[in-house]
């Protein structure tokens, strides 16, 4: 057990070592830094919740268009470069190297590039975070699940794909489709008034229904705060079984 | 060819975040966020018109203070969202908007506009009372009305006036509160002592081992 712990982790750290390869991350990590940091500055942000959405907002885009080329693409390459075909040789179970790429290739990525933003405003803007840590802590969950949500679709994307650029246009695709989705659903829920409809299109955004509750838009019930953490767990869940049962590199 | 030698990865995200708190310092220096904003405006009424006067604090928290000059009576209430929704909201009761402004302060994260409403003079009489949380402004004067209110982000308030002659003119102003920036000199300094502290132990380890090597 303990060895295959220790293989895990090699085989994790390898492969972040492509997921985070300069100069691609660099470029990346530096201008979400400069640019996420900017947004803090623009404005006088005084509530935690505020200051992260003002940040990260924009930035998630950015995040999740490199989720879909490092992340979805990368997987792909992996499968068409034959690279796969070494790590499924590694004797580790299957669904550990399903978690690895998972955390590579999704979570660590997203840990990093949604955390240099948020870290820079914190030290820019820090006696005003000082007095809302927690919701500063909360808002940064919640586009991490949110990221790691649209990660993992993208990695089930991956392994159906039949090249790196189809996976990433693909991956990209879903993203934009979702985010129209609830965009169009809200829409329709103003204009009708039909709350609950609103609450479903708030729901598939987590930091969305979230900021709706700290500044009191919409009175959420818990399904509301449940469902992107629930999505996320079961695509993730989903990659880790079908790559485990049926995906032949 | 040798192959390049990369810092570690802790060094390259503190680096990252060194020219992100450089960046951020030096743009809020010059074009960052204000404290205060004022705002005015002035609506040409007649008979069976009402003054709509919305402002909304987008960003942050702090104390809203609007006047209002030749008005009857001032009613206010507190509302979340946009201005324009607050103003929008109105024609569900058969209220006819005749029209509207709107206006952002971007740097002090204030929206505020105005909207001449015109209705069954009754109506209007009543309009003010149809939500539960309305208030009565103050009267600092004949014809003048002054309301104070603090405000948290995403929260503003909707001003409404019955006018007392054929122009109601109003100003205002909005100033953010508990509101802390670092200035770029401490930017610039802990900007320095992120990078140095990631990028001095990796350093000194290289130099360790080519002295250990020759």
């Amino acid at each position: 057990m303990r060895q295959i712990m220790g293989r895990l982790v090699t085989l994790t750290a390898l492969d972040l070592a492509d997921t985070l390869k300069p100069p691609g991350f660099d470029i990346m990590i530096v201008l979400l830094a400069a640019l996420g940091g900017s947004l803090a500055v623009i404005q006088p942000l005084t509530q935690g919740y505020v200051i992260v959405f003002s940040v990260l907002e924009i930035t998630m885009i950015a995040i999740t268009i490199y989720l879909a080329l490092r992340g979805a693409a990368g997987i792909t390459s992996l499968i068409e470069s034959g690279i796969m075909n070494v790590y499924l040789s590694y004797p580790i179970p299957r669904e550990g190297i399903a978690v690895v790429l998972l955390i590579s290739r999704v979570l660590v990525p997203s840990i990093l590039l949604l955390g240099a933003p948020t870290l820079v405003a914190v030290i820019i803007l820090w006696r005003n975070v000082i007095d809302h840590p927690l919701e500063v802590v909360a808002m940064y969950s919640s586009y991490l699940i949110q990221a790691f949500f649209y990660g993992s679709v993208f990695a089930l994307i991956s392994l159906k794909a039949k090249t790196p650029g189809a996976s990433g246009v693909i991956s990209v695709a879903f993203y934009f489709v979702y985010n129209v989705a609830a965009v169009l659903l809200a829409h329709i829920g103003a204009s009708r008034g039909l709350e609950e409809l609103t609450k479903i299109a708030n729901s598939m955004i987590l930091h969305i229904a979230l900021y709706n509750m700290y500044s009191g838009a919409y009175n959420l019930d818990l399904w509301n705060l449940a469902f992107v953490p629930l999505a996320a767990g079961l695509t993730a869940s989903a990659f880790i079984v079908y790559f485990t049962v049926r995906f032949e590199p | 060819m040798k192959p390049p030698v990369h810092l570690p990865l802790y060094s390259r995200i503190a680096i990252a975040i060194a020219a992100g708190v450089i960046v951020a310092a030096l743009l809020g220096q010059f074009f960052g966020a204000k404290t205060e904003s004022s705002f005015s405006g002035a609506i040409g009424v007649s008979e069976g018109n009402a003054a709509l006067i919305a402002v909304l604090s987008v960003s942050s928290s702090g104390e809203v203070e609007i006047s209002v000059e030749g008005a009857r009576s001032v009613y206010y209430l507190e509302i979340a969202g946009s201005p324009l929704t607050a103003i929008n909201q109105v024609t569900a009761l058969g209220v006819q908007v005749e029209s509207q402004r709107f206006f952002y302060d971007v740097r002090s994260g204030l929206g505020y506009g105005d909207a001449l409403l015109k209705a069954d003079p009754a109506l209007l009489a009543v309009l003010p009372r149809l939500s539960g949380n309305v208030m009565e402004a103050g009267k600092a004067g004949k014809n003048s009305f002054l309301v104070r209110e603090e405000v948290e982000a995403g929260q503003g308030l909707a001003v409404i006036a019955i006018p007392g002659s054929d122009r109601i003119e109003y100003s205002g102003v909005f100033r953010v509160e508990g509101y802390y920036r670092m200035n770029l000199e401490t930017a610039l300094l802990i900007a320095s002592a992120i990078t140095l502290a990631s990028l001095v132990p990796t350093l000194a380890g290289r130099a360790l081992q080519k002295l250990s090597q020759s």
